[in-house]
């Protein structure tokens, strides 16, 4: 990794006194060598297992301190956690990209953020909170989404961490920072660390785009979301969650036609809770409650503050190992599970040749004849591996089988659905699936049988 | 859009139903209250902690215990704060430097939520240690710091608070101690006796289809298959699928239940009354019969304690956990409890069936699991009565709460620290059979090291540069003591830098020549080499706290402190060791 930025200039925030601006200045002028003795141990010592080429010394702290440039995806449980400790470790250039406000739910594990700031967006007032709790640091926050940013931004930095709640955020920056490696070029590979966390479990991974496995190689680790089926919630339905998706699904848009739900206004959950309540009164079914209301509809996963604290350091650890090479690096994926003891797994995910994003290869698919492109439709969002859910259709050419949209598309190939999909293509040819969770076109390989 | 309706035209249409929307303490800890639920929050904000010492990774605990909202905790430190804790601490700023190292970090951790209470001790814990040690049993979890960072708490202090604390006999307030340098930490939790009701299983059906209960075989023998409409015969809940094929099976084989040899046969049975290759019930009672085949049991650590002697001579001073104990095995013998298992859940997954017939069966459920939570309540009267207490001692929701987890139930019998180690220690029972060394041991080990060179020298290895090599080579030849393998370091060699190192071996890859003995010799070098590295890394570390590593381990910290305060989920018992050079966490007993 070489010299991407220049560095980044003292930063004095306006909030401050003159006293405490001060003492700010008394502190950032002692010298490194007594301030960062506990980071400069390792980085003047070699450890038994440190690679060959590390250098450390001056050399590894300029890197680190000056030079590299870190970008953090996401401001939230894992974003504050990664922010601080990145802040800690000496890393001076911090970039984060966050498009959430601050809700008061945030409080218990987001710790840069107080009461008033509720509403707030959450990526400025965090990197405001760690440049005036740090000195020295600068932190730069985008309010907005990673797919405003081009090729050219990802690849000002020198790593990315991300702390994430969303798939489709993942596979996003992960088939973009893939599609960006050119191989004559090293410095376009940015190496990729993600975290993620559930109640008191986590796990951990580093993704060398292209050198090893991709956050898509293992897609079908994922556990698949909870779906009620459609007849159930509306015939035949046992558990509140059923009452619950009743009312959100298909009472909702039957009631309010032309307003979305909003899974953030208490209005509208109090709305959907009377609803489900009432039918469950209907069929005795116990335990619709306005926490279990909001918690099926809003996807809830529990969050807290220690398990977010050992995930985002994992990650940071991960990052400043991978900054200064003071000691390998994690190969490449560990899980945490801590409600039981304290268990820690540490493997390797070997990279998936057929990957449709670092595999480089079409994806083979075996149909059997006379399956009509609507249940081929059906058999690819039932996919596990593709997770997607509305999914488009061209023939290898790139012209249109079946698309979703833009309507005239839609009305000129929908007769196609009807139609079996070997009267269109022949075994052996090439489609391309593409869909709004994909953040890449997909190329697959029909063989009939 | 005519059909259409304002949100309050289409709300007044409803029955009105109570509002239960949550307030904004409920709010703010919604996302932890999915885990622990209101029981756990209560204890939460009962509790009061003592952090003794302070450095980056006893305040990252206390951070992750004041965000979900402990009553109170206490800074116990005489330091003042150096720019070394500033630089790795995130809760103290510059102009904290040369302060009180207890005010400010307390002042900056009281901002993270208004209803905890933070108080600073200025005192030194030796002091305290002196004049009154009793007052350390006065915290409901005392936490002790353990980097180099903080010079009032070294491996003397640690040591004497446990002993302060164990010495509290079954009142003990529990510990967590920690270690950090550089890249590897070490957390160790201490308790005399640890009771967790509440474990959260992953699911807690009893669905005892081998061993039905009378309501549930009745109910299931009495239905007319034949006569159902293919709709109705289609929504049976498979529990009822299985039960009836597991009488026909019974009578059909001379009494003998479905074993595992004899599934395909079962699977035959049951197939009989399907009517259709479509039906989904059918389909998941096929999926289930393992559950015929298991048989019902009371579960063996549940039996375990049933044996203990601390429920065999329950007596009034005993903690409720032991006599709900005593009264669930008074209920396992109980004549009217035909089954002779545990309380019955009320709990049902979910299943192929129509609503009317879902809840039919699930009330089957809840009426005999109601009818076991009586009877026990009547032997924990009797349990009660016998010890000579007051029947309501333990109130009807604990006992009801208890019967609810009673397959899960824990108890955990913690240690004081080991002050010298030996193989046996060191190494559990895979590890002594194969004794393959890891790094997870290996450091456990140079952890105990550099504990013992702290205590006889005060200084931490890694923290005098003249003498860096040559600790190191010391905890080297130690460590080769405790493992009994004084030939270990044999082939070891020193670099330019003063650095052990293990001699290559020659003719390594010519395997041809290998004997029983360059084997030997290559596995002692490999093991040589995993000790010598987890010393050098320790000594690297010098005891000095990394902030990832401090965030880690207060993660790990505010993890079990939760745990044992909650009394919810199992806790570490023993050593937690943390490897970040490659990632990893092992775990031990001692």
């Amino acid at each position: 990794m070489t010299a991407i930025a220049s560095p980044p200039p003292l930063h004095r925030h306006p909030s401050l006194t003159s006293s405490q601006d001060q003492a700010r200045q008394r502190y950032l002028s002692t010298p490194d060598a007594e301030k960062y003795a506990a980071i400069d141990r390792v980085l003047d010592r070699r450890g038994g297992r440190t690679h060959e080429a590390f250098v450390g010394g001056q050399e590894t702290k300029e890197f680190l301190r000056k030079t590299c440039k870190i970008l953090v995806i996401g401001a939230g449980g894992l974003g504050c956690e990664i922010l601080q400790n990145l802040a800690l470790m000496g890393f001076r250039d911090i970039h984060v990209i966050d498009m959430d406000t601050i809700d008061i739910s945030n409080l218990n594990r987001q710790f840069l953020f107080r009461e008033a700031d509720v509403g707030k967006a959450k990526s400025i007032v965090a990197a405001e909170f760690v440049m005036k709790r740090v000195p020295g640091v600068k932190v730069t926050p985008y309010y907005g989404k990673i797919q405003d940013h081009d090729e050219a931004y990802y690849k000002s930095f020198n790593m990315i961490i991300t702390g994430l709640d969303s798939v489709e955020a993942r596979r996003w920056i992960n088939a973009t920072l893939v599609g960006m490696v050119d191989e004559d070029d090293p410095e376009s590979l940015k190496p990729l660390i993600d975290g993620g966390t559930e109640g008191f479990k986590g796990q951990a991974r580093v993704i060398l785009p292209t050198m090893s496995a991709c956050y898509e190689c293992s897609m079908d680790m994922l556990t698949p979301p909870t779906v009620f089926p459609i007849c159930t919630i509306a015939n035949t339905p046992r558990l509140p969650e059923h009452c619950i998706e009743w009312a959100s699904v298909l009472e909702w848009p039957k009631a309010f036609k032309d307003k979305k739900l909003d899974n953030d206004d208490p209005d509208h959950i109090e709305w959907l809770y009377q609803k489900a309540a009432d039918r469950a009164k209907q069929y005795g079914i116990e335990g619709v409650t306005w926490s279990l209301t909001q918690g099926v509809v809003k996807n809830i996963i529990p969050a807290i503050a220690s398990t977010n604290a050992i995930i985002a350091a994992a990650c940071c650890n991960e990052a400043f190992k991978l900054a200064t090479t003071s000691a390998p690096s994690l190969d490449n994926y560990t899980m945490y599970v801590g409600n039981d003891s304290i268990y820690a797994f540490t493997f390797k995910h070997e990279k998936n040749p057929e990957c449709p994003v670092c595999g480089g290869e079409t994806v083979d698919l075996k149909v059997k004849k006379g399956t009509k492109v609507e249940s081929f439709i059906e058999m690819l969002t039932e996919n596990q591996r593709f997770q997607i859910k509305k999914p488009s259709i061209s023939f290898g050419s790139g012209q249109p089988l079946f698309w979703q949209a833009p309507p005239q598309f839609y009305e000129q190939t929908k007769h196609n659905l009807e139609k079996d999909l070997d009267e269109l293509i022949a075994s052996g040819d090439e489609i391309t699936v593409t869909d709004k969770a994909l953040p890449f076109s997909l190329d697959l390989r029909i063989e009939f049988e | 859009m005519e059909d259409s309706v304002t949100l309050a035209e289409a709300t007044t249409d409803i029955q009105p139903i109570a509002s239960h929307r949550p307030d904004a303490k409920t709010r703010r800890y919604d996302r932890q209250l999915r885990l622990w639920a209101s029981s756990g929050q209560k204890s939460l904000e009962e509790a009061n902690v003592l952090l003794v010492g302070c450095d980056a990774a006893g305040c990252q605990a206390l951070k992750n215990l004041v965000l979900p909202g402990i009553a109170q905790f206490t800074i116990l430190t005489a330091s003042k704060v150096t720019a070394g804790d500033i630089s790795t601490n995130f809760f103290l700023l510059p102009e904290s430097l040369g302060g009180s190292l207890a005010e400010e970090a307390v002042r900056l951790l009281k901002e993270l939520n208004p209803s905890v209470q933070g108080h600073a001790d200025p005192r030194s814990a030796k002091q305290v240690l002196e004049e009154d040690p009793a007052w350390f049993r006065s915290f409901g979890l005392v936490i002790v710091c353990g980097s180099g960072e903080d010079a009032d708490v070294g491996a003397e202090v640690t040591r004497k608070i446990g002993k302060a604390l164990w010495e509290g006999g079954q009142e003990d307030t529990p510990m967590i101690s920690l270690r950090t340098s550089g890249f590897v930490a070490k957390v160790r939790t201490q308790f005399r006796e640890h009771c967790v009701i509440d474990t959260h299983p992953d699911h807690s059906h009893t669905l005892r289809i081998d061993t039905p209960f009378r309501a549930l075989e009745d109910y299931a023998l009495g239905l007319d298959l034949e006569s159902m409409d293919s709709m109705e015969h289609s929504h049976v809940p498979y529990v009822l699928l299985l039960v009836r094929a597991l009488r026909t099976f019974e009578k059909e084989n001379d009494g003998k239940r479905p074993i595992y040899d004899t599934t395909d046969a079962f699977k035959e049975v049951l197939a009989r009354e399907r009517k259709a290759l479509d039906e989904e019930n059918f389909a998941e009672a096929e999926g289930q019969v393992f559950a015929v085949t298991q048989i019902s049991e009371v579960p063996a650590g549940v039996k375990s304690l049933m044996d203990d002697p601390s429920c065999e001579g329950v007596s009034k001073d005993s903690k409720d956990f032991w006599l709900l104990v005593k009264a669930l095995k008074a209920f396992v013998a109980h004549p009217e409890n035909k089954s002779g298992l545990l309380p019955l859940s009320a709990s049902l997954p979910d299943m192929h069936t129509s609503t009317a017939s879902y809840i039919n069966l699930q009330n089957l459920y809840k009426k005999q699991a109601m009818a076991d939570a009586t009877l026990f309540k009547s032997c924990l009267k009797e349990v009660l009565s016998e010890v000579g207490l007051d029947g309501e001692a333990i109130s009807e929701g604990d006992a009801d709460e208890f019967v609810k987890h009673c397959h899960t139930l824990l108890c955990e019998r913690g240690s004081q620290p080991k002050e010298e180690l030996t193989a046996e220690d060191v190494a559990d029972d895979f590890l002594m059979e194969t004794f393959d060394l890891t790094h997870g041991v290996a450091l456990n080990i140079a952890f105990h090291l550099a504990e013992k060179h702290h205590l006889k020298t005060g200084t931490w290895p890694g923290t005098v540069e003249d003498e860096y090599h040559t600790v190191k080579a010391q905890m080297f030849d130690q460590a080769k003591a405790i493992l009994g393998m004084p030939e270990l370091g044999s082939n070891v060699d020193r670099d330019d830098d003063g650095r052990l190192f293990i001699r290559p071996e020659q003719d390594e890859d010519d395997m041809d020549e290998e004997t029983e003995e360059d084997v030997e010799r290559r596995e002692e070098t490999r093991k040589a080499k995993i000790v010598q590295d987890s010393i050098c890394e320790i000594c690297r570390g010098g005891m000095k706290v990394l902030p990832t590593t401090a965030a880690l381990v207060g993660g790990l910290v505010a993890q079990e402190a939760i745990k044992l305060i909650t009394k919810q989920y199992s806790p570490l018992n023993g050593t937690c060791i943390v490897d970040l050079v490659k990632g990893g966490m092992t775990r031990y007993p001692i």
